[in-house]
């Protein structure tokens, strides 16, 4: 609503600013210091003004994820054998082979799912974080959104390694054709997980600090 | 306690509710993440569901979800033969977050939201079990892939359909309900309430 932009950016107090910090699993809004282990009293887990180490965790798991990501898609994923013979297919090579059928929807699906958002993801995240190093000519809000979306669809690139297992399962014991998992997939479950784990370390607050500063900054002088 | 104080998870803004209806969402006037929201009915309906999924469980995770016949020799493959042939094929770590992803974390998910909403109209969540069982459920929520696995089959169907012929069993029935089961906790399940009427001591 327009009535939500034009609200001035004095109104906002953050919680930090109070020295407050919310429970992430409970919600609940504890007191806290900055130096020492904080406990949330009802759910016990653990409190942090700002998931510690944010950055430098975040920085290495999107590194980890992206060396993971060139096995995951140089090594064949799965080998179809018709009679003993069939050539490894790349998860690239797998979809080009769909595409060749003409079987262009679900060869979108694959692609998007399995190579489009892996490295959308692991690029946005290089964007997040490089951003608040630099000014960014993108937005906190656009890059909040890009947050959200960086956690919502990562779990779809696990969409190709159930298809191997389905298919091995399925056609383990055919003599006539037989399908072989490969070593990518091995790479590419890894390569997701680091994703997610990436994701999940990375503390979107970190992207509104600059401006919660900024706020209490003028705060202190008006009232002065 | 109509009034409660929260911080946006995205962007640290305090904000206050006051008390919301069912069915309404607040949500952060700066960043307009989604800070709160009040779900219909949710204990019964939770447990409703999560009971159902729980009965499915063992069907969808067992029974074949599709069979394939080629020059007289039939087989099918089940979510666990999956895990099973990966384990067979030396790709233990892929075996392994399959059954971490699909079998697993949905089975945690639905047993854990079972036992809370049956403590809580039993006003026994009190006890810190529950507690304990509430943050399984948050931990694992987000490992939870059922519906990327259905889009698996899917796929796994189109690849194979020019190869045999498929046909399809009633574990593919069972999986898509269970699926949906595991999906609706999201919209039933009122963790956040679960939690305020928690006691501890300030």
């Amino acid at each position: 609503m327009s009535a939500d932009q034009n609200t001035t950016v004095h109104d906002i107090q953050t919680a930090k600013s109070k020295g407050l910090a919310q429970c992430h699993v409970c919600k609940l809004l504890v007191r806290v210091e900055e130096t020492v282990d904080n406990y949330c009293p009802r759910c016990d887990s653990k409190i942090h003004m700002r998931i510690y180490d944010s950055l430098q965790r975040c920085w290495a798991l999107t590194i980890c994820s992206l060396i993971a990501f060139i096995p995951a898609n140089a090594y064949p994923i799965m080998t179809i054998l018709y009679f003993g013979k069939g050539q490894p297919d790349t998860i690239l090579s797998g979809i080009i082979l769909l595409l060749k059928l003409g079987m262009y929807p679900i060869a979108a699906i694959v692609f998007i799912a399995s190579f489009v958002v892996p490295l959308a993801k692991i690029i946005g995240l290089f964007v997040l974080l490089v951003s608040l190093k630099n000014k960014s000519k993108f937005t906190k809000q656009q890059r909040t959104k890009m947050y959200r979306y960086i956690e919502l669809f990562g779990r779809w690139s696990m969409l190709d390694v159930f298809v191997v297992a389905l298919l091995v399962a399925l056609v383990e014991i055919g003599a006539v054709v037989e399908v072989v998992a490969g070593a990518g997939a091995t790479a590419f479950g890894l390569m997701v997980i680091l994703t997610i784990f990436a994701a999940n370390s990375f503390d979107p607050r970190l992207l509104w600090d600059e401006e919660n500063e900024e706020d209490a900054f003028n705060n202190l002088t008006e009232e002065k | 306690m109509n009034q409660t104080q929260f911080a946006c998870y995205e962007c640290d803004t305090l904000i206050t509710v006051t008390s919301i209806n069912e069915g309404e969402i607040a949500s952060c006037p700066r960043c307009h993440h989604h800070i709160l929201d009040k779900k219909h009915d949710s204990i019964n309906r939770t447990l409703a569901i999560s009971g159902t999924g729980l009965l499915l469980f063992i069907p969808a995770v067992f029974f074949p979800l599709m069979s394939m016949q080629l020059l007289s020799v039939e087989s099918s493959a089940s979510l666990i033969s999956g895990i099973a042939a990966l384990w067979q094929t030396k790709l233990y770590f892929v075996a392994t977050l399959i059954f971490l992803f699909c079998v697993l974390s949905p089975l945690i998910k639905l047993t854990a939201a079972f036992v809370v909403t049956l403590g809580f109209k039993h006003n026994k969540h009190q006890h810190p079990f529950y507690k304990q069982l509430l943050l399984f459920y948050h931990h694992v929520d987000s490992w939870e892939m059922l519906e990327v696995f259905l889009i698996g089959i899917l796929v796994s169907i189109i690849k194979l359909k020019d190869m045999a012929d498929l046909s399809f069993n009633l574990g593919l029935l069972c999986f898509s309900a269970f699926m949906l089961c595991v999906l609706s906790l999201k919209i039933t399940l009122d963790k956040q309430m679960i939690w305020d009427d928690l006691n501890y001591e300030r």
